[in-house]
């Protein structure tokens, strides 16, 4: 692994940053399983914290946990959202008409793009691994083959070849 | 679980034919130039789906699509679509304000630069907009109160919040002071700053951190892009308290726990959710610090000792980011001095962890974290530091660390719950179990199982658990005997423990005997530090038993002993109790002599306020007060609570003897109304800290009911003996506390009116103290005083004049040692009754008596002194001396003047009926 421990650290630190954020802003009513996955990346957190010689061994798994994270809390917040377009009009009025089109549209537009992912999953594995980092954790596609462990070209193409296939699934 | 991702892995092979043939044909399509991609795919797929698939891919991919974005920036619009609609808010306005530029975006907030064009003023702001919307009233009511706070902090190195609001969108949002310049991170970066500059720069940093903790305010997100420094050089730190703003709704919202922190430079407890502190941004600093000397932070709390960051440097930053927020400085402006003087070459307070940090670290990583008081682990410790030193001494011993280890392991499982419960488990609950634990254990040999009863023990005494301590501390005095010898270490140790049970039980015989063997088995140990304690311990028993040679000859000896051979804090503690020895038997000035020895050692040891410091603080104020010089024991007690107040937290137990040590000189300089605070804030205190049945919170009621006594408000005072009693019976083998507080009740009540009632309870209270196995002859004098009085009140002179005499006869019989002053209510009851009486010449008799056993300071208000001379004034003036009778009146009317108005009222009446009855011709 080539990147340098102090830049490692900083990416887990981001990464993990980013999470939280998103966690603090996107909790669903009862998001039991994405509750279950952050506490997971948290606690892989602070063991690669406390132990630097962890952190190299584990940091794939962190990121994959990570991605798997924001994944889930990114749909939890979609299926809140379009519940509450359903629910009491109190929760509706809080938001004016304009804002509440542009969410209810993201909403739906998230739910599409998860089903998507899971038809690429099914057509390329390590494509859809590549979307989970550098879609939900962020990661840039340097950071992607270093995570992955493959040569940066191999990660350029399954990442055109994903993007496409979305893109494509998504129209 | 997700599997995790195995490299190795070929995706493919588990992928539908169709899928790979996609992607293979997609693989050579893109390698081949645009605009034959269509030809060449008519061509070369004869699948039809294959071929639409690809071309559509083909299509998008030159397309800008969802996936292009990230899902961070999705869910953020998910959550808010107003705040995230960045360029929607460009020229728009907020309150006086309109936006500008955006500056930059968080996970929390998007700043935006606004501009100020209204007013004859131009002002430029940050603008932060929340995230978040507060969207219910409770929300938002919270919000704005938090801004208030953090508008009224106000230092010339903290940008200043102007103002803040919520749009009636319910976006929340701040105007803050616009920084126009870069993090200190970059500053120092880029004006290539020499180390010692970086340091002055932090100090600035440290002060400005000290201003908002005293105003309360805790940042909590401290880290390089918080903190400014502007062209000119200037420091600016940034959102202070702004992680505490958001943090609390969220709280709320989610239940879940989850904080706005910065990994990095986040603090251990603000992952485990423990308490955050002033400690929480000392870390920060740390991190800070570490960053500044070495341009990065400290990796996973290993700072870089390599590098800059070596001997006195590196134990500061060290101690900033102890993992123990007690560990770290006190406070940002201790951290600030330490770099001052690393700066100034001077020795730095910071310094390695020491051999029993390490020690304790060993058990907090064991002790499953379900403790409810620190009095238990203490003890454990202790425990476990004697083993550890045996351990050193004796290898063959080795082994006893590991069995003590098991040990804590199976009690703290033992103590968790296996189910849902409705409190924690308490201190005295885990004791028991550790007790039935160590008692069955096969592993712990005998010494170490000995030794954990003997701390086992101590905690069920400090618990107030008296008997059951008794019962374990004999019995396991007796096996350390038969097993290890009468003149072991652990024998010795153990048997201290053990009379002191006796002694807090009121055994005080039975203590003594037990000392007394101590010390002649401790004459054949060479260790003088042992031998010290235990004359200490001894010295400390004598005085309850007014043994005053004793007392004396023996704190002396045990301070001589620790001149030579004792650790620091063990000469310490030497000296303490031979203040004490000196301060109970009046020789105030002595004592404060050795006391003031003492603080300096222990200012020696400790660096900074320390709470041993607070409690010789404590002492030194009680032996001022009593020599009469209020001012200076006010001025101790008054740094002992701000040294208490600056090295715990609030509750804590270690506040409470600061809290009574100022309530008592309140009390004498008659400033009824802060005592009476101090006293309800020590009760409730005790209550926090200890549990509402504890023998102290019992002891802090029946203070605080003393202080509304002295006031004269008989009906507060009442009450709180009240509780005292009450709690006090639920607590077993409390008789003698029981008997005590009840008398003080008994008068409280017959004061206030309910005489019948009164002397009833002072009747059984005196039956309860006679009756106790070492009747306590002080307390039943006292009691008999109070019965006395309302006798009087009653107007049965004649009985009071028995209870009264009883009680005189008690301290010239049974407590010849005890001070003389204790003597002067007794000679003052008995004159009273006498006046009553008729009996004029006996009166006079009492009264002279109790002027001269008065040892209260003649510029000081003794309401018995008053009394006295009034009385003396009355007694002369029926013998038929009016004349004499003036002096004795007029000193009466002159500290009654003196004490103004904080008299009794019937003190006052008396004062007034002599004075008529002496004027009247």
């Amino acid at each position: 692994m080539s990147n340098a421990p102090a830049s490692a650290d900083a990416l887990f630190s981001e990464v993990y940053q980013r999470l939280k954020g998103m966690a603090s802003r996107g909790l669903a009513a009862n998001p039991q399983a994405t509750l279950e996955t952050t506490a997971l990346v948290h606690e892989l957190y602070l063991r690669m914290v406390k132990n630097p010689d962890l952190a190299f061994a584990e940091n794939a798994q962190f990121f994959a946990y990570a991605a798997r994270a924001m994944r889930h809390l990114l749909l939890d917040r979609a299926r809140d959202r379009l519940r509450r377009h359903d629910g009491p009009r109190w929760v509706t009025t809080t938001l004016d008409s304009d804002d509440q089109r542009l969410v209810i549209d993201s909403a739906e537009e998230a739910l599409a793009m998860e089903d998507v992912l899971l038809k690429l999953e099914e057509v390329d594995t390590r494509a859809a691994k590549v979307v989970e980092l550098r879609y939900f954790a962020g990661l840039s596609l340097e950071r992607t083959a270093e995570v992955l462990g493959l040569a940066r070209s191999t990660i350029d193409r399954d990442w055109r070849f994903a993007r496409a296939f979305l893109h494509a699934a998504l129209e | 679980m997700t599997k995790p991702i195995d490299a190795s892995e070929t995706p493919d092979s588990t992928s539908p034919p169709k899928g790979r043939q996609l992607r293979d044909w997609f693989d050579q399509a893109i390698d081949i130039p645009a605009d034959a991609r269509d030809d060449w795919i008519e061509r070369e797929i004869e699948d039809a789906e294959v071929r639409a698939a690809l071309h559509r891919m083909l299509a998008v991919d030159a397309q800008q699509g969802p996936f292009d974005a990230s899902a961070e920036q999705r869910i953020g619009c998910l959550g808010e679509a107003g705040p995230m609609n960045v360029e929607g808010f460009i020229g728009t306005r907020i309150g006086a304000f309109r936006i500008e530029r955006l500056l930059g975006q968080g996970g929390m907030a998007t700043v935006f630069l606004g501009h100020r064009d209204t007013g004859d003023f131009d002002q430029q702001v940050a603008l932060k907009l929340l995230r978040r919307g507060l969207y219910s009233d409770a929300e938002q009511r919270l919000f704005r109160r938090e801004q208030r706070a953090l508008a009224t902090l106000s230092h010339p190195n903290i940008a200043h919040l102007l103002d803040g609001g919520i749009t009636p969108a319910g976006v929340p949002y701040l105007v803050i002071e616009y920084i126009d310049g870069s993090s200190i991170t970059e500053f120092a970066t880029a004006r290539a700053l020499a180390q010692d500059e970086r340091l002055r720069l932090f100090t600035v940093v440290c002060d400005a951190v000290r201003a908002a903790h005293r105003a309360l305010i805790v940042h909590r997100d401290l880290k390089p892009s918080n903190i400014f420094v502007d062209r000119d050089g200037n420091v600016k730190l940034l959102d202070f308290g702004i992680a505490k703003l958001l943090d609390d709704e969220e709280r709320d919202l989610t239940g879940t726990g989850h904080v706005a922190l910065t990994p990095g430079y986040a603090a251990p407890e603000q992952y485990t959710g423990a308490a955050i502190s002033t400690a929480t941004d000392v870390y920060a600093l740390g991190v800070v610090l570490h960053e500044l000397l070495t341009g990065e932070r400290p990796r996973a709390g290993l700072i870089d000792t390599q590098i800059a960051l070596r001997g006195d440097l590196g134990n500061i930053v060290l101690k900033a980011l102890s993992e123990e927020p007690e560990r770290r400085y006190a406070s940002a402006h201790e951290l600030a001095l330490d770099i001052g003087r690393f700066l100034g070459a001077q020795p730095v307070a910071a310094h390695p962890p020491s051999n029993w940090y390490r020690a304790r670290k060993f058990v907090d990583r064991h002790r499953g974290g379900v403790l409810a008081t620190g009095l238990f682990l203490v003890a454990i410790v202790s425990a476990l530091g004697i083993a550890v030193w045996q351990a050193q001494v004796a290898r063959n011993e080795a082994q006893r660390a590991t069995s003590v280890r098991d040990f804590l392991l199976r009690v703290f499982s033992a103590a968790e719950p296996a189910g849902p419960r409705l409190a924690p488990p308490s201190v005295v609950d885990i004791v028991r179990i550790s007790i039935l634990d160590a008692q069955q254990s096969k592993t712990l040999n005998a010494s170490v199982r000995i030794e954990l009863l003997n701390a086992l023990g101590n905690v069920l005494r400090e618990q107030g658990q008296l008997d059951e301590s008794v019962t374990l501390l004999e019995e396991n005095h007796r096996s350390a005997t038969t097993a290890l010898g009468p003149s072991h270490m652990v024998t010795l140790h153990g048997g201290m423990g053990l009379a002191r049970a006796l002694a807090n039980a009121g055994k005080r015989d039975s203590a003594r005997t037990l000392l007394d063997e101590l010390l002649t088995q401790s004459a054949r140990v060479s260790d003088s530090e042992i031998r010290s304690r235990l004359l200490s311990e001894s010295a400390g028993l004598a005085v309850a038993r007014f043994e005053r040679e004793r007392a004396f000859d023996e704190s002396a000896q045990a301070v001589a002993l620790c001149m030579k051979a004792c650790s620091e804090p063990a000469r310490i503690l030497s000296l303490l109790v031979r203040g004490s020895v000196l301060a109970n038997f009046q020789q105030d000035a002595e004592a404060i002599a050795v006391f003031s020895d003492a603080m300096a050692a222990q200012r020696a040891i400790y660096f900074g306020p320390h709470v041993e410091i607070a409690s010789t603080a404590q002492s030194l104020s009680r032996a001022y007060r009593r020599l009469g010089q209020l001012d200076r024991a006010e001025a101790f007690a008054r740094e002992s609570l701000a040294i208490v107040d600056a090295s715990v937290d609030d509750p804590h137990l270690r506040r409470s003897g600061a809290l009574d040590a100022l309530r008592q000189v309140l009390i004498d300089t008659r400033q009824f109304d802060e005592a009476e605070r101090l006293g309800a804030k020590l009760v409730a205190m005790n209550i926090a800290t200890l549990g509402a049945d504890h023998p102290r919170v019992a002891t802090s009621e029946n203070s605080l009911g003393f202080t509304f006594l002295m006031a004269s408000n008989y009906a507060k005072a009442a009450e709180h003996f009240r509780s005292a009693l009450e709690i006090s019976e639920r607590i077993p083998d409390n008789h003698r506390r029981s008997a005590i507080y009840r008398a003080n009740l008994g008068i409280s009540i017959g004061r206030n009116g309910d005489l019948v009632i009164g002397m009833q309870l002072i009747r059984s209270a005196i039956d309860a103290l006679r009756a106790l196995p070492e009747p306590d002859f002080g307390e039943i004098a006292s009691a008999l005083e109070k019965l006395g009085a309302l006798q009087r009140y009653a107007g049965d002179a004649e009985a009071s004049l028995v209870s009264y005499s009883e009680s005189d006869q008690l301290y010239l019989d049974k407590l010849p040692d005890a001070p003389k002053a204790w003597r002067v209510v007794t000679l003052v009851g008995v004159g009273r009754a006498h006046l009553e009486l008729g009996n004029h010449a006996a009166a006079a008799v009492s009264f002279n008596d109790a002027l001269a056993n008065e040892t209260t300071p003649a510029d000081r208000i003794s309401p018995f002194r008053i009394e006295a001379r009034a009385g003396l004034a009355l007694a002369t003036l029926n013998s038929g001396d009016r004349y004499a009778a003036l002096a004795p009146l007029q000193q009466a009317q002159l500290e009654r003047a003196a004490a103004k108005g904080s008299l009794s009222p019937s003190l006052q009446a008396f004062v007034d009926s002599v004075a008529k009855s002496v004027a009247m011709p």
